[in-house]
Parts: C-alpha cells; structure tokens; sequence
C-alpha cells in the first residue's frame, strides 16, 4: 500500500497527472476524519441495513447484488485501489481543491467494487455522497426530454434527475440532520409560483425536485451549488462518486428537434455532474471510473479499445478532468484468490464434487480430491479465471 | 438426381454403419489423453504416440475439475445453430440458479432438513435427468400400408438423449415469447424433476402410458 499524502498531492497538482509510483514519508492525518483502518487483502463487510439505505443493490455489479440476497450478507475483498482510495480521502481538506481520483483497469478487475467500497467507507465517516449509478444513463437511457427554461438550448431529463435526487435522500440519510441545519444562499425562482426562499434549510431544494419533475433538474444544480458552497465552508465532506463517469464527455442517444444527437454539454444533468468534478470548490472528493462500455462497440471485432483514462475521456474530458489521480485496477494475487476461494468454502458456496466419480459412495465423494472444495479445484479456479476477479467469481458461482 | 448407375460409377454405397467418415486420417492420428494423471506419466518408449499425430481435444472434453458427462450431454442437446458458447453459458446459469434456490432454503432449513438439502447443482441436475430416462421408446413401424407406433427397448444413452431432449423441447416452447429466460425455465424444470415433478416427468409418464396402451403392437417388433 503506497500512501498519498498532501506531498503527492500537491506535486500531482503541478504535474498534471501523478504515476502512483510517487511515494511520501507519510501522510497526514486530519483530525475529525476517517478512523476506521482500510488495509488491502482483508475482507470487507457491510452492514445489510446500511447497504439498503445506500442502494448498493442497484449500485453493485449484478452478480454482488445476487449474492446479497442469496449469501445473506455483502463481503467483498479490500484491495489496493481501496486503500488507495480510503487514504486519499484522509487528505481532503477544505484549503484544497478538490481531490480527483479515477479508477481505470481491464474488465472486471474491481472498478465498480472499489467505487462502492470508498461510498460506504465515506459513510462510515459521515461524509456527504452524490453517486451515480452509472454516467451513461444521463447520455444513452434518456427516455423523455424537455427543453429547459432556464437557458436556451439546454435539455432536461425529468425522469433521471428525480431519480438522481432520490437517491441523493435516501444515500444521506445518516447526514441529512446535518444537511437540514445548512441554509440556502439565495431565492430560488423555480417557476412562476414555485420557489424556494433565502435561509431555508437546502434539503427542500431536494423535496421540491421529487415532487415536481419538471423542476427536477434545475433542482439538481441547485443542490450540487449548495453542497459545494457549504463544503468550502467546512461545514461538510462530500465524495462524489460517478461511475462510467467517461460517458459524460461521450455519445448522447439524446435528439434533438432537429433529428440530430445533441452533444452532451447540451444536457442539463451532464453539465451538472461536470461542475461538481470541476475543481473550484475544496474539502470533497471526487471518485470517477474510466470504464470501457462508452466506446466499445460488441459487435465491432476487429476494433479493441484501450482503457486508459486518455483514451476513454477523450481530449476534452481528459483536460477538463486534469490534474487527477489514476489509480489503476488489476487482476487478482494468488493470495486474494485464496482469500476469496477460503470464503466461499467457509459459506459453503462452492458445492461441486467431480462428477465422473458419482458412481462412488458418498463418503469418498467427501474426499477432499474430487471437490471443488480440493486443491486441483483451488488452483484450477484461479488458471481458468486467469486471475481476473469477474471471471473467478462466475466460475465459483455455478461449481 | 442421380440414376443407380451414375451412383455405381461415384462408388457411394448406403451405409449401414452409423459412421465412418473422418476428418482424421485413422493411420496417422489418435486420440489426445484427456485426463491430467494419465498426462503425467511418460509414455512407453515404444508406444505408437510417440510417432505419430494427437487429434485436437474437443472443447468438451478439456480436463477442469466440473467436467461431467451428463451436464456437457445437456449442453450439446440444448445447442442451436452450432452456437455452443450461448448453450454452455444457459446451463452453466440455470445450474447457478439451483445452486442459488438450494442455498436459500438450505440457509433456512432446521438441521435435520439441511442434511436433506443437496447444494451440489451438478448433482441435482443428474438426478433431474435420471428420473427422466424413459424405459421404452415408441418407433414407427409400417405394415401394410399403416404405421404403428410401436413399443421398443431403449439403451441408456439414448434414453439420456430423449430425456434431455424433452426437456430442452419443453424449455424451449415456454422461453419461445421472451418473458422468461431459457435458463430459469431450465432450473425449474432441472429442480422439479430431481422431486420427480414437472412438465418432463410428466412427460415421461405420458410417453410411458403410450407404451403400455400400444403394448399389443409389440409384435410388430422385427
């Protein structure tokens, strides 16, 4: 586990992007913040309750979900790029800009997992969350549109942006005392009869959204303003956690009148979540994922893309996002491998005896060689996976 | 269309055989060692592989610790247009599915009930299967001018193949409009019949009541 602390920080800042071989003596530690100790290679568990409260069963990858209901629990295994993660937030502080962290990797190497794993751990510390569920659905999963009224040109997504504000509750549930002592800065003038007054608590910016979709999406820029304003004054911490967060500067599904596909800085939503990655406001974090489902075409087979961060945000995106901290995800150790091989044999998930040998009385079926459960089994998961955490969960899924 | 002497001259005869054509010239090829203990050991030193060529392994016959007969049988039987990869990918997913139901009610099941609870997906599949090996088949048999469906005797590996067969034909006409899945349909049925309940057992039973209305026809067998 490499640390960052305000030295990296700073140099990344200068740089422009930072290598993660750029080391420190030791991080600071700021003092109200992040107790709980994040070390790579144990497994991690969270609460069901809590896991409810943050929607991890939309949020998670499919598979996590499932196991969630059917293992009755969520454990997933704490690896480098968490820890990277846990200790770059420990260095957020409201003189600094606000700390951008992009997670790239291969397919299933753990980016989603890792994203989900830093919104619980911000919760643990009572940080403010705005996570989304995935950028692509603000581009590409636009089922109606409205034209905005508050600036020409724009295009709001009615149905999206009360889902966003949804969520936004029900994730801040543990802060939303601390969100309701904080006060609007000005008047808000939604529509001709609806508005908002000065000095009002600013979680009725987000009932005002629920209730009126039409409102939804300027509601969401309103609240994005407040967070980052009060942020700056140090009355919170906020973790802004967007996955495939490269659709916000690639293809829109969106049309417009004129039958052509509007850019995505036409959409009210996309540039919203854009000011919220911008870094003019300090004391927050924000957590991106380069994924690869934005520009990989499945029925494209001579094309492989890359999944680096440049290639995935695009020239526009990549400046925009710079200076920015990768943090790059990869394929299992053999040692996480066991952990997680350990773990499913100790939930007695892995079930499987050879089935050539069925002829054979039960008791030496139990015998370690024919199960999954044996050695030939534990390392067979791992070379036919080749290591690739997607692949060793879906081969243990169904053995 | 060819006339029987144009078909003389080709020297193409109907072959009783079920087949003999091969991809694989007989006398310079063998077959690959599947199993991994077998790989180990040296071959004899004059041992006729050593000389000459290995047939290339079949995708189904890779030695991974979950190889089984009955669930790489399914596979096949339930391939369509030879797209095997979709077929490995619904069996593999419905034996998740059981695997997923049967932990559910193992978690919850008293001690006693738990020893009853079998998780192994593998193992409910087969049974599933096993129970629906019919004991005869029905085959037409045409005298004088009307075909009676007759009762014959059945092998076991063709009893598997109609059982799998059933229950792919089954599966297929409910997942037909889309709603529900191949998969999910397969791991009911799969899990209905290690009970011995469910569309193909019954079936089975159909097939078997069949069998027992046409006994008299059973002269008919040449």
């Amino acid at each position: 586990m490499k640390p960052f602390g305000r030295l990296a920080y700073t140099t990344a800042r200068r740089i422009g992007t930072c290598k993660r071989n750029v080391t420190t003596s030791r991080h600071f530690s700021v003092e109200s913040n992040v107790q709980t100790n994040i070390e790579s290679g144990t497994l991690y568990e969270m609460d069901l309750t809590v896991a409810k409260q943050l929607n991890m069963k939309t949020h998670l990858p499919s598979q996590l979900a499932k196991q969630m209901d059917t293992l009755g629990e969520i454990v997933t295994l704490v690896r480098e790029p968490t820890a990277e993660v846990a200790s770059c937030m420990r260095v957020v502080d409201k003189h600094l800009p606000n700390l951008r962290l992009v997670l790239w990797g291969a397919f299933g190497t753990g980016k989603t997992v890792t994203l989900n794993q830093a919104v619980h751990h911000a919760y643990k510390n009572n940080w403010a969350i705005v996570n989304l569920r995935s950028a692509m659905e603000l581009t590409r999963r636009v089922k109606e549109i409205e034209m905005s009224s508050f600036v020409a040109g724009r295009i709001n997504d009615p149905s999206n942006a009360v889902a966003i504000l949804q969520n936004f509750k029900q994730q801040n549930q543990h802060v939303w005392k601390t969100l309701t002592d904080l006060l609007t800065e000005k008047d808000y003038e939604w529509s001709k009869s609806e508005r908002t007054l000065k000095e009002k608590p600013i979680t009725e910016i987000v009932e005002m959204g629920i209730s009126a979709p039409f409102l939804a999406s300027d509601c969401v820029g309103a609240i994005f303003r407040e967070l980052r304003r009060h942020a700056k004054n140090d009355k919170l911490k906020v973790l802004v956690a967007i996955d495939d967060a490269n659709s916000l500067w690639g293809k829109t599904l969106v049309k417009r009148a004129d039958r052509t596909y509007a850019p995505p800085s036409d959409l009210t939503l996309v540039v919203h979540f854009r000011r919220m990655i911008a870094n003019d406001w300090t004391n927050g974090c924000v957590l991106m994922v380069a994924d690869k489902k934005e520009v990989a075409d499945a029925r494209d087979e001579l094309e492989v893309s890359r999944h680096t961060p440049l290639e995935l945000f695009g020239e526009e995106g990549f400046e925009f996002i710079e200076p920015f901290v990768p943090i790059e995800t990869s394929n299992y150790t053999e040692s996480e491998a066991d952990t997680i091989y350990n773990y499913y044999v100790s939930k007695n998930w892995l079930a499987s005896k050879s089935g050539k040998h069925s002829f054979l009385p039960q008791y030496i079926l139990n015998l370690p060689i024919f199960l999954a459960r044996s050695e030939e089994g534990r390392k067979q998961l791992m070379y036919l996976s080749a290591f690739n955490p997607y692949y060793y969960e879906r081969l243990c899924a169904f053995n | 269309m060819t006339t029987k002497l144009a078909r003389i001259a080709q020297k193409r005869w109907i072959s009783s055989t079920t087949s003999t054509s091969n991809m694989y010239d007989p006398r310079v090829f063998r077959e690959p060692i599947t199993d991994v203990q077998e790989l180990r050991k040296p071959l004899d030193v004059d041992d006729e592989r050593n000389f000459l060529f290995v047939k290339a392994m079949k995708s189904d016959a890779t030695p991974v610790f979950y190889r089984d007969h009955v669930i790489d049988k399914l596979i096949r039987v339930c391939t369509k247009d030879g797209e095997k990869e979709t077929s490995r990918r619904n069996v593999h997913s419905a034996l998740e599915i059981i695997k997923r139901r049967q932990y559910k009610a193992w978690v919850k099941a008293s001690d006693e009930e738990k020893k009853n609870i079998e998780l192994d997906p593998f193992v409910v599949a087969k049974k599933g299967i096993k129970n629906c090996h019919p004991l005869m088949k029905l085959q037409g048999v045409t005298r004088g001018g009307t075909t009676y469906q007759v009762p014959f005797p059945i092998e076991e590996p063709e009893a598997e193949f109609r059982a799998m067969k059933m229950m792919r034909d089954i599966c297929r006409v409910r997942s037909k409009h889309g709603v529900t899945h191949f998969k999910d349909i397969l791991a009911t049925e799969l899990l209905a019949a290690s009970q011995n309940e469910g569309s193909t057992i019954s079936a089975k039973q159909e097939l078997h009541k069949t069998c027992e209305a046409n006994r008299a026809y059973a002269h008919y067998r040449a």
